[in-house]
């Protein structure tokens, strides 16, 4: 068949280019796009995508792609644990990722990183949730109240 | 590469709303308190969908089983509401009563998150009332006892409507807005023989199903709709009254054991009203029964004892059931128009026993056991006529109907789709014989007809006792 041979060209946003196996670029819905609306062999810019990011996405597309082709033999349990291995990575990464992900429109991957943002979140009390990501408690001290007495309710059911 | 903090804050709506999508409830709500960008940013949450179990008046606590997420969840009642009975739900609000007399009685809708209480005109304000309140069994809440059927237009308070229909013959249905002082009562609507069954507010107006149990009367079963308009305060309803059901046949079907146990068909038939897709549907619940009786000769009546579900109660066969015709063995309990007064060709068919004088009949247990659902739905012509399609299945789509509210869910895992969720809500008793248990709850599956019985069975003690589905109103706190 000779696909092996189709490369499509990408540029990151610092200008980093990768040579990639079409069948691994379209795995992303954008590049997919880009690829089948423009001539074959102009560089598809993803901008919003740094080349690290980019160089993880591809690990990702690549081990996908490889596995659903029958090109390696990898069971469905061991790729799913690549996949939490994957994920393994810390909060920067993780967040570059999903934005990633949605960007280039990696159907699984998202699913995979928001997963693993849920599963971070669950089960863990407001600030514990702010400290893991890192995120600023923008309430004011009445706001925050006024919050949990509309959810009084909850706090006294649930124990929120 | 990003060396600060990556601003979790401001990812995008709809990575939130994914995250936000595979969080249980508890985590929702911890999610909105994070920071304002995560909760003023969030889409709607999902309809929930409880299981209210059944309520002991004596409990300081409601109990619901959550249908998502497959746990209990128990809500504390105030003081004030404590004791209390529990007659009905719709859109959030739950309809409950206080009091056990006409003076001091209380109705009220109680909102169960956020506790608020809106108290209801009086029903003594409803002629008519005070000799049905009297006539009611001991023991159970007069308002429970005569209220048959609630619902409100909406959640909010201070806009909605509510409306009632009441056991007298259910002939009489009343509306009002919760700040008034009386009921308007609706009266003069309904051909005769007919009565009110379920309610519905769609499209910013009430539907009402309206039933006939006599062939006589109902010879013209052609679905009709029918259009009224109420004025209520500055308010105009348009009441919409669907006769879409024809009665039941109680065709004969078999009898076992010496007559001792009778199976009849289509005894009985209630239709819901249920929005499912942006359309109103009619769906009917279809009936048979099984009935048990006991043949007494003289005294020597302590040997029967084959009735199911009945232990050793011992029969006063002879205060209610006392002509051996056998024709009024539910007679104590047609208050219920809805079930239990419909059952007489059943005894008419074995009074051939000896004639004796001392011989009668007494009805043991009349026990309603879903056949099937008929479903229709309600289309507007270009003429803006309303007109009953059939429906043969129901898509992705999984229906709950029961006594408390009645909703679609659509396209959802959690659930059997094509299928109706129902639960027990009709009185099965003959008078005497409570608690009974009752196993008609399941899920129907509409494709084949087959039915799971996969609720707990309950005791029914009164119609406080049933399950309800209640759908609580979360959304407007939670994301205002």
């Amino acid at each position: 068949m000779g696909s092996t041979s189709t490369k499509i060209k990408l540029r990151t946003s610092d200008q980093k280019v990768f040579e990639v196996e079409k069948a691994v670029a379209v795995q992303s819905q954008t590049i997919k796009y880009f690829y089948e609306n423009g001539s074959p062999d102009s560089v598809i810019h993803v901008h919003s995508v740094s080349g690290d990011i980019l160089s993880k996405i591809l690990d990702y597309c690549k081990k996908h792609v490889n596995s659903a082709a029958g090109k390696e033999d990898i069971s469905p349990e061991e790729l799913h644990e690549w996949d939490a291995n994957f994920v393994k990575v810390d909060q920067n990464t993780l967040f570059d990722l999903i934005l990633a992900a949605n960007f280039l429109k990696i159907e699984s991957l998202l699913d995979l990183t928001c997963q693993t943002v849920a599963n971070m979140i669950k089960g863990k009390r407001p600030e514990e949730i702010r400290t893991t990501f890192n995120i600023k408690n923008d309430y004011t001290i009445e706001a925050e109240e006024a919050v949990r007495r509309e959810n009084k309710w909850a706090f006294d059911m649930l124990g929120v | 590469m990003m060396t600060a903090h990556a601003p979790w804050n401001q990812l995008p709506i709809d990575i939130l709303s994914s995250i936000f999508e595979r969080l249980d409830l508890e985590d929702r709500i911890r999610f909105d308190l994070v920071c304002k960008q995560w909760r003023t940013n969030l889409k709607r949450t999902p309809q929930l969908l409880w299981l209210m179990l059944p309520y002991d008046p004596s409990s300081q606590y409601l109990s619901f089983f959550d249908m998502y997420e497959g746990k209990v969840r128990k809500l504390d009642l105030p003081r004030s509401a404590q004791g209390g009975w529990f007659f009905g739900c719709s859109k959030g609000w739950l309809f409950l009563a206080t009091g056990t007399n006409v003076d001091n009685l209380r109705i009220f809708l109680f909102d169960s998150i956020s506790r608020a209480q809106i108290p209801l005109p009086p029903l003594s304000t409803i002629s008519s009332f005070e000799e049905n309140f009297t006539a009611r069994r001991s023991g159970w809440n007069p308002a429970a006892c005569i209220i048959s059927g609630v619902e409100v237009s909406s959640f909010d308070a201070s806009q909605c409507i509510v409306a009632t229909t009441f056991y007298d013959n259910n002939k009489i249905l009343a509306l009002c807005k919760p700040q008034d002082d009386r009921w308007i009562i609706v009266e003069g609507l309904l051909p005769d023989g007919y009565f009110y069954g379920n309610l519905s507010f769609f499209d910013g107006e009430l539907y009402a199903c309206i039933l006939c149990e006599d062939r006589e009367i109902n010879n013209n079963q052609a679905p009709n709709i029918q259009t009224h308009f109420i004025t209520l305060e500055n308010h105009r309803v348009n009441l919409k009254l669907i006769s879409s059901t024809p009665p039941p046949t109680y065709l004969f079907f078999a009898a076992v054991d010496d007559k001792r146990i009778l199976y009849h068909k289509d005894c009985s038939r209630w239709p819901y009203l249920v929005e499912a897709n942006g359309q109103l549907l009619v769906v009917t619940k279809i009936c048979d029964t099984i009935s048990t009786w006991d043949y007494h000769d003289d005294d020597s009546d302590d040997d029967n004892d084959e009735a199911g579900g009945n232990d050793d109660n011992d029969y006063d066969g002879g205060s209610d059931n006392d002509d051996d015709g056998g024709s009024d063995h539910s007679a104590d309990n047609n208050d219920d128009g809805r079930d239990n007064d419909n059952n007489d060709d059943g005894g008419n068919n074995d009074d051939d026993d000896n004639n004796d004088d001392n011989n009668y009949v007494t009805s043991l247990l009349m026990y309603f056991q879903l056949a099937t659902f008929q479903k229709t739905k309600i289309q507007t012509a270009a003429d803006d006529t309303l007109h009953m399609t059939g429906l043969t299945d129901l898509g992705n789509q999984s229906l709950f109907l029961g006594a408390g509210d009645c909703l679609a869910v659509e396209n959802c895992d959690k659930f059997d789709k094509n299928c109706i969720y129902f639960l027990h809500d009709m009185d099965y008793s003959s008078g005497k014989e409570y608690p009974l248990v009752s196993r008609e709850a399941g899920v129907y599956n509409v494709k084949d007809g087959s039915i799971k019985h996969c609720f707990p069975s309950i005791k029914i003690q009164n119609h406080g006792s049933f399950m309800y589905w209640f759908s609580p109103n979360i959304e407007s706190r939670i994301f205002d």
